[in-house]
């Protein structure tokens, strides 16, 4: 249902050259070099993934249908709380945000600047047809044909709508894809 | 009844009228529709559900479609504007609520209002080019 999209594929926006390492990268690098080092830093990325992948919350981006699907995936039957998945009103609490519907191209520029306010390292589902490449919309006049033209997409579900179930089973992708990473560097 | 006093009352503006069900349908003269339209909310068409329009391709027929809830009726007023450069009276001076119906008709079909307070695009970007309901508009 979900496919995530492999950590080497180039995202639009950063390509991220191996000297753009945040703060925690480069003292990183430093430990690395000290004997020893690199096995002490597989601990940290252990413990910092876990971190990150257990506690997603989510920037609620609904737009159209999907994201009824999505309030639904969140509500008690579905219950996104036990992946440590809670939903954020704001972006500046926000880890990873579900792009629930048809982005027109009125609201991309909204889009691209409350993805911009999120805190790295974030994270972006894109939910449904429309979010993935335009759905129904296509050739449409006024909608995004994917908002990957937009923001860098990490989980893209099908669907129209996604059952909670293919929402889910993109999470569980993203989980799998953010325990890879290492704080020196995606890789 | 209704029917009968818009024309007593307005004459050669009503250039069409019609009866079917509970709906009348009445072609205004546009420079009339202002007047046409206070009347029948004083009638008690105080309801201004819709306003659309359709591209007939030898003109524009904006369409207005009022509601009184008292007697359940509906009126539906429709008013011809030119495809190019088409212009019509705003309804905002009777019905606040045109507001924004006027402007997704100014965005869809390119009608301009006269009169009405914010004539800008609703739904489309300010630097979009074209009207995309019209039937000459084509898709890139």
């Amino acid at each position: 249902m979900g496919i995530a999209v492999p950590p080497d594929v180039k995202r639009p926006d950063s390509p991220e050259p191996e000297d753009s390492l945040t703060p925690l990268g480069r003292t990183a690098e430093v430990i690395c070099r000290v004997p020893g080092g690199t096995i002490l830093m597989t601990t940290v990325d252990k413990v910092l993934n876990w971190g990150r992948a257990s506690s997603l919350w989510y920037l609620t981006y609904g737009l159209a249908c999907c994201a009824i699907e999505m309030m639904c995936t969140a509500a008690s039957r579905w219950d996104l709380d036990r992946f440590g998945l809670i939903y954020r009103g704001t972006p500046r609490q926000s880890d990873l945000m579900f792009v629930a519907g048809t982005v027109s191209k009125k609201m991309a520029p909204v889009l691209r600047r409350l993805y911009d306010q999120m805190a790295d390292p974030k994270y972006v589902i894109a939910m449904g047809g429309c979010a993935c490449e335009g759905g129904p919309f296509h050739d449409s006049y006024f909608t995004v044909q994917g908002v990957d033209q937009i923001v860098p997409v990490d989980v893209y579900i099908a669907g129209c709508p996604p059952r909670p179930e293919a929402l889910i089973d993109g999470i569980l992708k993203l989980q799998e894809k953010i325990n890879r990473e290492s704080v020196r560097g995606k890789k | 009844m209704m029917l009968e006093k818009l024309k007593a009352q307005f004459g050669d503006a009503i250039e069409s009228a019609e009866e079917a069900g509970r709906e009348l349908r009445v072609q205004v003269a546009p420079q009339s529709l202002v007047q046409v339209a206070r009347a029948a909310k004083d009638e008690g068409f105080a309801y201004l559900a819709d306003i659309t329009a359709m591209d007939t391709n030898d003109a524009l027929r904006v369409v207005y479609r009022l509601i009184s809830f008292a007697t359940g009726w509906h009126l539906v007023a429709s008013a011809l504007a030119p495809r190019a450069g088409g212009r019509l009276p705003s309804l905002t001076a009777v019905f606040r609520g045109a507001e924004w119906p006027e402007r997704e008709v100014y965005d869809m079909f390119g009608v301009r209002f006269d009169g009405h307070p914010d004539m800008r695009r609703i739904l489309l970007t300010d630097d979009w080019e074209g009207h995309p309901l019209l039937k000459t508009w084509q898709a890139k």
